[in-house]
């Protein structure tokens, strides 16, 4: 998920074929990022049908806005923002749930601000790889338990790697939303980590 | 009062937890000891629930120079949020990280392919 560079030859050849229409070139297109943009779908609705229906929408979205690319990003970046796009609306059409709140996961604090319960010690992270990328796969797994209104943010700024500015511009929030709704989150995995990573935890 | 056994009972100190008894020993303790006075002025500065707002700025580097040495200040008298902030930024290092875990990408389905293609020919 690289930040926005201009586009190599290749692609601007392959952008030329794409607006001429050649049906070649959209397969290749497809080819080349379908499995990627799946992806992506798929850690944002979390369901496989659901998932292929929004890469058909992105794709055909990118299709009808080709015109509107304009080099200014790679194409990779600019599907993966389609896609995250179509993702989004798929989410949003389904039967709104309402907002979770996470109070109970954010650190407690007393009446003058001090911690009413003190912060566990976390021992260091594993350096062993085996170990490591357990590690990793349990957070991911935290991250999917997080009540959707904090998954989703969460999932665009670390999972997906937006900016708060593109998260914000994603979730049609302010900039400032979009940064307490991650932080808020990070928080909340933090409190759902707290007993695997915690030093003296079992 | 020594320095160590002020620090075990600051946090309720400072919470206003303790009676007027228990407060004295602290009150006189605070009188009487530069270091610890500080750690009563620089937790006034900043509160721990105040520098919990601030984790992402301050491990972004996004902190103000004054805003930044009130932050570090706290965390130097304060192990609550000498830990916390361990475990926070500890979290958001493996939350980052975690993507790479994530299932790798599969091939796009052949049927869904000509699905894309059928549908950007029909109008
Ligand atoms: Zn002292
Ligand atoms: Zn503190």
């Amino acid at each position: 998920m690289g930040r926005p560079a201009s586009p190599t030859a290749h692609e601007a050849a392959l952008v030329e074929r794409l607006r001429a229409g050649d049906r070649a070139a959209f397969e290749g297109l497809i080819r080349a990022y379908g499995g990627k943009l799946l992806a992506v779908a798929r850690r944002i609705l979390r369901d496989d049908d659901e998932a292929e229906d929004a890469v058909q929408d992105a794709f055909l979205s990118a299709f009808r806005s080709l015109d509107g690319f304009r080099g200014q990003s790679e194409l990779g970046t600019w599907l993966h923002r389609i896609a995250i796009n179509a993702a989004l609306m798929k989410l949003r059409a389904r039967n709104r749930r309402p907002e979770a709140e996470i109070d109970d996961l954010l650190p407690q604090f007393m009446e003058r601000g001090h911690h009413a319960v003190s912060p566990a010690r976390w021992a260091d992270p594993p350096e062993d790889d085996l170990a490591r990328a357990e590690i990793c796969r349990a957070v991911r797994a935290k991250i999917d338990e997080l009540p959707e209104n904090y998954r989703i943010p969460l999932i665009l700024r670390d999972i997906e790697g937006l900016t708060t500015a593109e998260v914000a511009e994603q979730l049609g929030t302010t900039i400032n939303a979009a940064k307490i709704r991650v932080h808020r989150a990070r928080q909340a995995l933090r409190t759902l980590l707290n007993p695997r990573l915690a030093e003296d935890a079992p | 009062m020594n320095c160590a056994e002020f620090k075990t009972g600051c946090k309720e100190y400072l919470e206003e937890l303790f009676s007027p008894e228990e407060r004295r020993p602290y009150d006189a303790h605070v009188a009487e000891c530069p270091d610890c006075r500080s750690i009563v002025e620089k937790s006034a500065r900043m509160s721990c629930r105040e520098l919990a707002e601030f984790l992402d700025d301050y491990l972004d580097g996004a902190l103000d120079a004054d805003l930044r040495a009130t932050f570090d200040e706290h965390v130097g008298i304060c192990p609550d949020c000498e830990e916390y902030l361990r475990s926070y930024e500890l979290t958001r290092s493996l939350s980052a990280e975690s993507a790479a875990h994530d299932t790798p990408p599969e091939d796009v389905p052949e049927p869904l392919i000509e699905a894309i293609l059928k549908a950007r020919e029909s109008p």
